[in-house]
C-alpha cells in the first residue's frame, strides 16, 4: 500500500515535470520560429536594399530601366518599381528617382535620390 | 489481492516509463529543432553579411576614386573579373586590385607595374566568387557569390 502511494507520488511529479517541459518547449519553439522569421525578414531587407540600390545606380547612369522588374533570390520573388520625375530648367534638369522593392504586397525597401544634369549632358 | 497489487505496480511502472520517455523525446526534439533553426539562422546571417559587406566595400572604393582616377577590369591568373582602381599620388601611379581568391575577396594596393601576387592581398570578406564587368560607359556590374547565393549590383561611375 505504502509502495503504491510512493509510486503514485513519483508519477504525479513526473507528469508535472513533463507538463513544465512542454510549456518550456512551447516557449522555446516560439522563440525559434520568431528568430527564423526575423532572419528571413532580414535577408529580404538586405536583398531588397541591394536591388533598390542597383536600380538607382542604373537610373543615375542613364540606363533604361523598366517601370517594374522582377527578380528571384533564394526562392523569393522581388518586384522592383522605379519612378522618375524630371524638373527642367534652362540650366539643366533635376531628376528625382524613387525605387520601391516589394515581396508580394509587402514593401521591403524604399529609396529615393536626385541627380542634376547640366544642360550640356541633359537628355 | 496479491495479483491486483502486482498489476497495479506494473501499470505504474509503465506509466513512469512513459512519462520519462515523453520527457526524453521532448527534450531531444527541442535540442534537434533548436540546432536546426540556429544553423539556418547563422548561415543566412553569414551569407547576408558577406554579400552586403563585399558589395558595399567595393561600391565605396569605386566612389572614392577621385578625378583623374582610372577604373578598369583586368584578367588575372585568378580570374577574369578583377577590378583595378588606379590613382596618381605625386608623380607615381598606384593601383588597387580587388579580386576573389581561395574563397575570399582580396584587395591589394601596389605601385603600377609591380608583379601581381594574389596571396599578397588583404582579405576583406568570405566569398566564393567575385566578378566585375563594364555594363555601360559609366556603369560597372559587380557580381558576388556566397555559398551558392549570387547577387549582382551596378555602380554608376562619375561622368
Amino acid at each position: 500500500m505504502r509502495e503504491n502511494s510512493r509510486t503514485r507520488t513519483m508519477l504525479c511529479e513526473l507528469i508535472i515535470v513533463v507538463l513544465f517541459l512542454a510549456l518550456s518547449s512551447m516557449t522555446i519553439f516560439r522563440l525559434f520560429s520568431t528568430a527564423s522569421a526575423l532572419s528571413r525578414e532580414s535577408e529580404a531587407t538586405t536583398c531588397g536594399t541591394l536591388l533598390a540600390q542597383d536600380a538607382l545606380e542604373r537610373l543615375v547612369a542613364g540606363e533604361e530601366v523598366a517601370d517594374t522588374e522582377f527578380f528571384e533570390h533564394n526562392g523569393r520573388g522581388y518586384s522592383v518599381s522605379s519612378a522618375v520625375d524630371a524638373e527642367r530648367s534652362p540650366a539643366g534638369t533635376l531628376y528625382r528617382y524613387r525605387v520601391l522593392v516589394a515581396v508580394g504586397e509587402e514593401v521591403v525597401a524604399s529609396v529615393e535620390t536626385a541627380h542634376y544634369r547640366p544642360e550640356r549632358s541633359a537628355q | 489481492m496479491r495479483r491486483r497489487g502486482i498489476r497495479l505496480s506494473s501499470a505504474s511502472g509503465f506509466s513512469v516509463f512513459l512519462a520519462i520517455a515523453v520527457f526524453a523525446l521532448m527534450a531531444l526534439l527541442t535540442v534537434v529543432l533548436g540546432a536546426g533553426v540556429y544553423r539556418s539562422v547563422a548561415a543566412r546571417a553569414e551569407n547576408n553579411h558577406s554579400l552586403r559587406s563585399a558589395i558595399t566595400y567595393v561600391t565605396g572604393k569605386l566612389r572614392s576614386i577621385g578625378e583623374g582616377g582610372e577604373v578598369r577590369i583586368e584578367k588575372t591568373e585568378v580570374g577574369s573579373g578583377a577590378l583595378v582602381l588606379a590613382e596618381q599620388i605625386g608623380d607615381e601611379w598606384y593601383e588597387t586590385r580587388i579580386y576573389a581568391y581561395g574563397g575570399r575577396l582580396y584587395e591589394v594596393f601596389s605601385e603600377r607595374g609591380m608583379v601581381f601576387d594574389p596571396e599578397g592581398g588583404q582579405a576583406i570578406a568570405k566569398l566564393d566568387d567575385f566578378r566585375a564587368e563594364m555594363a555601360g560607359e559609366h556603369l560597372i556590374r559587380l557580381q558576388a557569390t556566397v555559398n551558392g547565393t549570387e547577387i549582382a549590383a551596378h555602380v554608376a561611375l562619375p561622368e
